[in-house]
């Protein structure tokens, strides 16, 4: 409200100045867009919003929004994120990455982020590349893509992201498109509005060192079966997806951590315990 | 007039209750008005290992160890070579052992020390379900004169648990150990006690609440020995003043919760020892560069690598001052003695909120896993707060890095409408957008380090000890060697030397000059708890010493003794 006049608030009221650093056709721009969208869909004070992120090009994205943020370290943004929601659980915390920085580095966060399942969203905008250091294989790229770094392929099958933050405790696992903004600010806000650690790995084309996903396009499509809170059934539908489907594969209502803060002592009563 | 001591120890297999008559004499030493100080030590197993403790007692504040036991008091010999070197016996001391458990050691048997067996076995046997310890505690307690009525009062407090049978029973027995052998020239009987406020506390305990005191709100932590005591201590208590702590998958993870709940607006730590602070490495040049406030706790232990998990030594000097790749000043404080551990702690707090910065502060195994009766921790007030964007603030164009006459910029906590800006550990510009150009990389380095160079430290950089009459020597020290280094002073001084001490709190930033002005036309003396001389090398780097400053500097996880240090001295001086 501004002098007794509703005001709504606009994909762009969440936008910084900043331009980003992306290159022209990254397909982390319409996540952005995306971003933006959802949270004035649900109407999120800006001040209340905490943006994490580690290191790469996806985790450049706090300076373009006008939210709070914390550009951190490489890998470390989901323990960063979550020692933040424990002491300030009215913010509501996002953290967003990429496919390195998330499933590589910061790997053992990750399973552990699922694990506490604390109310924060994770947002992976993965391209199966690590695009800041000019194209490396992370742990979602093909085997048999060549590279400098591995001439013949990495030979090394990919990583489930799903999966692992399924049987990890994530009670919230879902994948969404770059390319389809309209249902990826749907699966944001299903993700920010889900009461537990929620994972959406976002599918985002790297066109300078992985041009060929410019064709990912024509392969997504949308999940052809409901959201379920069937643990086995999600697994089923995660393993045999061929990794285009894009939908919420699981979520569930499962305990979520939250340390519970009283003001009940104070230091001097501790003191006494100490008296001879 | 020199304080009267007394030190016993007391060793036997994991189970037959030594620490447990450890702390029982501890807790009725402090009833019986007096002072102690205790240090345990343990084999390497889990449990049911050898172990064994030292208590140094006094009708003053005491935290040095003796130089020798006046009486040990062995309930069984198993694996007590490994503490030969930790549990001092000479021709002075007197030991007493169960002969129905094993026979004296080869290695004791010529040392000349005074022996009386008893058997224990025997004593049991007209006691039902009485055990070892209990006859142990009475027969030291009966030679060093402590009273009945204060040991009485420890066990109800302490076996308050057990039940009233196995007190009274307990007790019994007790009784008969006093009176077992002959009566001694008792020393506590003799001395005057206090019964000022005095507490019962361990030094990691005391950082503990040296941490409540300077408004800590959010721990995170690994699991690591021997500083988990610490984190063990504020689990229980924290969630009752508003706080929270949160079990880390691993140290790199611990220190960014930290750094996200500091982010947050709430003062927050982590406590680990070396292996930790290797990991948190990179994370600590984060909270440097972010301008994010962070305590770290480092209970050092013996290095590198896993090194001696269980045992002192002063040897991350080295990587708490420069572990960090850039340049990153921050600030490394050590507390001297288990007192201070709640100040310093505390002050760290306070450093940490009010200059947006990284502490580190450095204690020890010994530090941190002694226990005293020592005098009651007054609170005390450093006036050091975080300089946050106030509500009613408004800003055009807000700079969370912004110049500012004291280098400190005021930080928008999240929820602030006016404060929006993203921490970056990338280089920046004031107002915090990355930028790599040389102009914004010296300006902000030159901020980081001016604010902490700039700051008025008062006092508390360091415990000076002046002799009484125009000294000739000053040694220089840190840590928890300081208690011994203040014990061989005071001696020699009491026998006509004349020696000054520095014991540095502060050691970054070093406050060289001050430092400089003290050992001026002095011989200088440094003494440490490494192999290297890390303390000594730091010193002469910065250029508060000169090179012909002598050091001795020796490794742990042996302490350095009094004599020890007296030894150096003379001969230094000679």
């Amino acid at each position: 409200m501004k002098n007794g006049v509703e005001q709504t608030v606009t994909p762009k009221d969440y936008l910084s100045k900043t331009h980003p650093i992306w290159c022209p056709g990254c397909g982390h721009f319409f996540i952005l867009r995306a971003l933006a969208t959802a949270l004035a869909s649900l109407q999120i004070p800006n001040e209340d919003i905490g943006l994490i992120s580690g290191i790469g090009c996806s985790s450049r994205i706090p300076a373009y929004l006008d939210v709070y943020g914390f550009h951190g370290l490489h890998g470390r943004a989901l323990p960063l994120a979550q020692g933040l929601k424990a002491i300030r659980p009215d913010m509501t915390v996002i953290v967003a990455g990429g496919d390195g920085d998330g499933y590589s580095i910061g790997g053992n966060h990750f399973i552990h982020a699922c694990r506490r399942n604390m109310n924060v969203t994770y947002l992976v905008m993965d391209n199966e590349v690590y695009g800041m250091t000019k194209g490396q294989p992370s742990p979602t790229t093909d085997p048999t893509w060549k590279s400098k770094l591995a001439p013949h392929g990495t030979d090394i099958r990919t990583f489930n992201p799903l999966q692992v933050a399924l049987s990890s405790g994530a009670s919230f696992v879902a994948r969404g498109f770059a390319g389809d903004q309209k249902s990826l600010a749907q699966l944001i806000i299903s993700a920010i509005e889900h009461k537990g650690f929620s994972l959406l790995e976002i599918k985002s084309p790297c066109v300078t060192f992985r041009p060929e996903e410019k064709e990912w396009h024509k392969k997504m499509r949308k999940l052809n079966v409901q959201p379920t809170q069937d643990f086995m059934e999600a697994t089923k539908n995660i393993y045999e997806s061929d990794g285009f489907d894009t939908g919420i594969f699981y979520q569930a209502d499962i305990p979520v951590y939250q340390p519970v803060l009283s003001d009940e002592k104070t230091v001097t009563d501790f003191e006494k315990e100490f008296e001879v | 007039m020199g304080k009267n001591h007394v030190s016993i120890s007391i060793s036997g297999l994991g189970g037959s209750g030594v620490v447990t008559a450890g702390y029982v004499l501890l807790k009725s030493i402090g009833n019986n008005g007096f002072y102690a100080y205790l240090t345990r030590f343990s084999g390497p197993q889990i449990r049911g290992g050898e172990s064994a403790i030292t208590l140094n007692i006094s009708d003053k504040p005491i935290e040095s160890f003796a130089d020798y036991s006046d009486f040990h008091f062995a309930l069984d010999w198993r694996g007590f070579e490994n503490f030969s070197d930790e549990v001092p016996l000479t021709d002075k001391s007197c030991i007493i052992f169960d002969k129905s458990k094993d026979a004296l050691p080869e290695i004791l048997q010529h040392i000349g020390a005074e022996i009386i067996e008893v058997d224990l076995k025997e004593q049991i046997g007209q006691i039902k379900e009485s055990r070892a310890n209990a006859f142990a505690i009475g027969i030291l307690a009966g030679q060093i004169g402590l009273s009945l009525e204060s040991i009485l009062k420890s066990v109800q407090e302490l076996w308050a648990k057990k039940g009233e049978a196995f007190i009274n029973t307990n007790f019994q027995a007790i009784k008969v150990g006093y009176t077992l052998l002959d009566k001694r020239s008792s020393f506590l009987e003799k001395w005057t006690p206090n019964f000022e406020p005095r507490w019962n506390i361990s030094g990691n305990e005391a950082c503990g609440l040296g941490a409540l005191r300077g408004g800590i709100k959010f721990v995170a932590a690994y699991p690591i020995t021997p500083a988990t005591d610490i984190v063990e201590y504020l689990s229980p208590r924290l969630e009752k003043v508003g706080g929270a702590v949160m079990i880390a998958e691993d140290e790199l993870a611990a220190i960014n919760m930290v750094i996200g709940a500091s982010f947050g607006g709430k003062p927050s730590m982590t406590a680990t020892s070396g292996p930790g602070l290797s990991l948190m490495s990179e994370a600590l040049g984060l909270a440097v560069a972010s301008e994010t406030p962070a305590l770290v706790v480092d209970v050092m232990r013996g290095g590198p690598s896993t090194g001696i998990p269980t045992k002192s030594e002063q040897t991350d000097l080295n990587q708490a001052l420069f572990g960090m790749h850039g340049e990153a000043p921050h600030i490394v404080l050590a507390p001297l003695h288990i007192a201070d551990n709640v100040g310093i702690t505390q002050w760290g707090v306070g450093l940490a909120e009010a200059l947006q910065t990284l502490v580190i502060v450095l204690s020890d195994q010994r530090l941190g896993q002694s226990r005293a009766i020592i005098d009651a921790v007054p609170a005390k007030e450093y006036g050091l707060k975080r300089k946050v964007v106030e509500d009613e603030e408004r800003y055009q164009f807000y700079e969370r890095y912004a110049l500012t006459e004291e280098h400190v910029s005021p930080m928008a906590i999240p929820g602030n409408k006016d404060g929006f800006f993203v921490a970056d550990g990338l280089e920046h510009t004031p107002a915090g957008t990355p930028s790599s150009s040389a102009f914004d990389h010296q300006q902000q380095l030159k901020k980081r380090e001016e604010k902490l160079t700039a700051f008025d430290y008062g006092d508390e950089w360091a415990e000076i000890i002046k002799s009484k009459v125009t000294s000739t020597a000053i040694v220089l020290t840190w840590g928890s060697v300081y208690t011994n280094v203040k014990e061989a002073v005071s001696d020699l001084n009491s026998k006509g030397y004349a020696i000054d001490v520095i014991a540095v709190r502060l050691l970054m930033p070093l406050q060289s000059k001050a430092i400089e002005a003290l050992c001026q036309h002095k011989n200088v003396l440094v003494v440490e708890q490494s192999y290297s001389g890390q303390f000594y090398h730091y010193c002469l780097g910065r250029g508060a010493i000169e090179t012909r400053a002598l050091s001795l500097a020796k490794p742990g996880p042996l302490v350095l003794k009094t004599d020890e240090i007296q030894t150096f001295i003379k001969e230094a001086l000679r």
